[in-house]
Formats: C-alpha cells, sequence, structure tokens
C-alpha cells in the first residue's frame, strides 16, 4: 500500500528537524505558485526568480518559527508578496531619479547618478516574456494596481478564498471584496472587444 | 485656528446674491435693486456676464449614461435577491458564510451562483440582448482567467536555493513539544468558534445522564416523557413564583418550597432543554464557521492532496 502523501504542516515540521527531502518537497510543490505570483507582479523573469529564491530561502530559514496553526502556504505567500511589494515601491522611488540623484547638484554629480538605460533592442528573456505573458489577459492583468493585481492573482491562479487573501495580505475582508470586485471591473472594460 | 468653522462662513455674499439673480430666486424688489446697480457698476455687468455664461455651458452638459454592466448588473441583482426568509434560512445552514455582496457577476467568477441567481439572470438575458451580451462577457472572462497558467522557474532553481538554506539541526524533544503545543492554538474564527461551542460539554454531560436513565425503561415513550417535562417544568415554575411572591412579602420560604423543582427530575428536564437548544447552536457555529473554513483549501493543497 502506498504511504499517504504528508501534508504541509508535516513536512514544514519535518524540514524544521533537518530534512533536507522536505524542504525540497516544499520547494516541488511551492517553486511554480510563487515563482508565478511574483512573475506576474513585476513582469521580469530575472528579477521574478531572484525575489522567489529570497521567498524561499527567508521562508526555509525561518521554518522553525512556523505556526502549525496557519497554513504553511498563506505563510509562503504572505513573504512573497511582501518582498514584491517591497521590490516595487524601490523600483518606483528608482525610476524617479532616472536622471540623477535629487540630492545632486552640479552636472559632474547628475551625471555620475543617472541610471544608464539599457539597449532598446530585445533581450532573450524580453522575448520568453513577451510569449508568456503577451496575451491580452496578461497585459490587462499587468495594468492593474500591483494591490488590485495581488488579489487577483490569489483569487484566480491560487484559488484562495476571500478570507485567505485577507490573511495573507493583511487587509480587512470587505476591502479584499472591493479590490477584487474592482479588478475585475476593469479587466472586463480591458477585455472589451474580445469578451 | 480656523478649524472646524462651518462652511457657511466662507461664502462670499456677493456671489451668493448675484447666484440667487440667476436662478431667479431673488424678490422681484431686490432683482430690480440688483439690475440697477448693475446698470452703473461695469465690473458688475462684467461678472454677471461671466457667471451666466457658465450657467448656460452647464445646461448643455450631458449626463453620460451608466454602462451597460451596471445597469444589467443591478436588475439582475435586484432580482435575484433573497426574500428574508431565504437569509434566515442561509444564514441557519451557514450557506450565506463568505458570499461576497458586490453582485451577481462576481458570483459567475466565484462559481458560487444561487439557484435564483442563475434564474434571474437566464430570465434578464432571454429577454434583453444587451444584457445578455454583458452576461456572456462575464462568462467569458471568468473563462480567461480560469485558464491562466503558472509559470516554472529556470531550471535549477531548488539547487539555487538550497545552496543557501542552512539546514536546522534536530530540535531536543521539549522545543518539539512547545511548537507542537503552539500548533494548539487555533486561528481567530477556530478560536471564536472553540469560544462559542463551550456548551458541546454540558450537551454531551447532559445526553450522557438521559440515555443512562431512560434508554432501557420501558415505560419511558414519547409522550409520558412530553406529560413529565410539562408537569416538572409547571411544577418548577410554581416553586419559583411562589418563593419570589414569598420573598417580596417577608414571609420566610417554606421549608419544601423548592422541592419539586429541586427534584432530580425536574433538574434533568432543565438540562434537556439547554442541551436541545446546545445542539442546536453548536450545529449553527458548525455550519457558519468549521464547515466553511474546511473549504477553504487552496489550489496547491488541492493539486497535493493532503492528508
Amino acid at each position: 500500500m502506498q504511504s499517504p502523501v504528508p501534508d504541509d504542516r508535516a513536512l514544514a515540521a519535518q524540514a524544521a528537524q533537518g530534512s533536507e527531502k522536505a524542504f525540497r518537497e516544499l520547494l516541488r510543490r511551492y517553486e511554480r505558485p510563487v515563482f508565478s505570483l511574483i512573475y506576474r507582479m513585476v513582469r521580469d523573469r530575472g528579477i521574478a526568480e531572484d525575489l522567489s529564491q529570497e521567498t524561499f530561502i527567508r521562508t526555509f530559514n525561518a521554518i522553525a518559527s512556523y505556526n502549525p496553526g496557519y497554513k504553511f502556504s498563506s505563510w509562503i505567500f504572505k513573504i512573497a508578496h511582501n518582498l514584491t511589494i517591497d521590490h516595487l515601491r524601490k523600483k518606483r522611488i528608482d525610476t524617479i531619479s532616472i536622471h540623477g540623484s535629487p540630492d545632486a547638484v552640479t552636472p559632474d554629480e547628475q551625471a555620475r547618478t543617472r541610471l544608464v538605460l539599457e539597449s532598446t533592442h530585445e533581450r532573450p528573456d524580453a522575448y520568453v516574456e513577451n510569449i508568456e505573458l503577451g496575451g491580452q489577459i496578461e497585459a490587462a492583468i499587468a495594468r492593474l494596481r500591483p494591490e488590485y493585481r495581488a488579489v487577483t492573482l490569489l483569487r484566480h491562479v491560487e484559488g484562495y478564498s476571500y478570507q485567505e487573501i485577507a490573511d495573507i495580505l493583511e487587509l480587512p475582508l470587505g476591502t479584499v471584496k472591493t479590490y477584487i470586485h474592482r479588478a475585475r471591473l476593469e479587466l472586463k472594460a480591458a477585455l472589451a472587444p474580445i469578451t | 485656528m480656523k478649524r472646524n468653522r462651518p462652511e457657511t462662513d466662507t461664502l462670499d455674499p456677493r456671489a451668493t446674491r448675484l447666484f440667487a439673480y440667476l436662478d431667479g430666486e431673488l424678490s422681484p424688489v431686490d432683482r430690480s435693486a440688483l439690475e440697477v446697480e448693475a446698470a452703473a457698476d461695469p465690473a458688475l455687468r462684467a461678472e454677471l456676464r461671466a457667471f451666466r455664461s457658465i450657467f448656460a455651458s452647464m445646461k448643455d452638459l450631458v449626463s453620460p449614461a451608466p454602462p451597460p454592466d451596471l445597469e444589467v448588473s443591478v436588475i439582475a441583482a435586484l432580482q435575484a435577491r433573497p426574500t428574508p426568509l431565504h437569509r434566515l434560512w442561509g444564514w441557519f445552514t451557514g450557506s450565506l458564510h463568505g458570499q461576497p455582496p458586490v453582485g451577481p457577476f462576481d458570483a459567475i467568477l466565484d462559481g458560487r451562483l444561487t439557484a435564483r441567481q442563475v434564474a434571474a439572470l437566464s430570465s434578464l438575458a432571454a429577454r434583453d440582448a444587451k444584457a445578455a451580451r454583458v452576461i456572456a462577457g462575464w462568462r467569458r472572462l471568468g473563462h480567461e482567467l480560469s485558464r491562466l497558467p503558472e509559470f516554472a522557474p529556470a531550471h535549477g532553481f531548488a539547487d539555487r536555493v538550497m545552496a543557501r538554506v542552512t539546514l536546522p539541526e534536530a530540535r531536543p524533544s521539549r522545543a518539539r513539544a512547545a511548537v507542537w503545543i503552539r500548533g494548539l492554538w487555533p486561528r481567530r474564527q477556530e478560536r471564536l468558534a472553540a469560544a462559542s461551542g463551550i456548551a458541546f460539554g454540558p450537551t454531551a454531560a447532559v445526553a450522557g445522564m438521559a440515555y443512562l436513565l431512560f434508554a432501557n425503561n420501558p415505560l419511558v415513550t414519547l409522550s409520558n416523557l412530553g406529560s413529565f417535562l410539562w408537569d416538572k417544568g409547571r411544577e418548577a415554575f410554581l416553586g419559583v413564583s411562589q418563593s419570589l411572591f414569598d420573598a417580596g412579602l417577608g414571609i420566610p420560604a417554606a421549608p419544601g418550597g423548592f422541592a419539586g423543582m429541586a427534584s432530580t427530575p425536574a433538574i434533568l428536564a432543565s438540562l434537556l432543554l439547554v442541551g436541545g437548544l446546545t445542539l442546536v447552536s453548536a450545529w449553527i457555529l458548525y455550519r457558519n464557521i468549521f464547515r466553511t473554513t474546511a473549504v477553504y483549501t487552496t489550489a496547491s493543497e488541492r493539486r497535493h492532496v493532503s492528508v
């Protein structure tokens, strides 16, 4: 008879005991969901891989503090979401200073702190991203505000309930419902030609 | 500080008078006075001209029509609105839990359309082509969202992660016990359910006692039990009323005043009643909290078949 598949809590308990096998099984279960969420949020494969890697490293290095009273999936998605939002915030600040640091006074300082734009030629990974995220629905999701995007992906790709999304994003349940509702309205409007 | 200053303080009396004039709200006397004043004051005439032009252009503003989605959503929601009886039943059976209150289109995308909503949407779509298009659009969006794939990171991702993870050393059994005990402390919803469902214990005790006393007694029939409960209940009520009445008049309680109520069957009857009610409340709690919590599993967990 086949032995039953251990659930996430049991795996986390084994991982906390130093079982590499348990860590690898958790990785196998969550690498795609976590990567997909982050990838759709940042729309860059390289950054998504870095952030996903960071998510797993933080989660696994803190496995001893995992409370089995909560779902492991909620915990890891919470870490992934926080890292992604931090990245998006940081990126927004960086893009403001594209012409040099606001503190730069002299032309020399401005030149030194100016961001160097990459070549406009398409990178190989950008080509892959265009194929993967090039559909109309993906483009419409990308145009959503990050908060709307996160709730939509957690709801429709990962299949979380409203309450679980509220727990993951640390938002009131009513706010989650409103975000999902508005995100759907925006998606519907964006997809009007095909719907 | 000028905080909380009434709005009326900020109104310019001159502008207020001009607006009243243009709105035709001035009395004939005030109106003539203003016209005389304007004839003599070019600045006032210019101001009046400017306001008149603004008022005229505002009349030309066209109210934008609401989007068809909104119209259809409102109609469908009104038609699918549950009656108070449905609401009560939904609460009682826990089927209202987690229902998004935002309308039938969210219910389409969440796959939670009630029978009433399905019927309302179908009838609306059958008689209104615009509504049919809107409803089909929402269904299509739901279809598109449900087909969103998951992406995989590049090959070797797991090895790259594991290379940077410090494997913890096996903890002593005491630390493991601490984690296990911490795991017993449930989440907020479950804590609430546990606190509210404390009545389970007494209910089980009462049910057990009743079983021991009555299960094997051939004299215990439904009608005997009914008369017994009625007699004992009446006796207990009269006993309490009498003692309260006596206490009000300052008469010391007669020795046996509570005899009827204090008898074991009376206590059992009361406990049975409480137990019955407790069972009902526990059932409601179960349907509204535990059952719906268990439904919340992620797509990932469904794929990996939790134990």
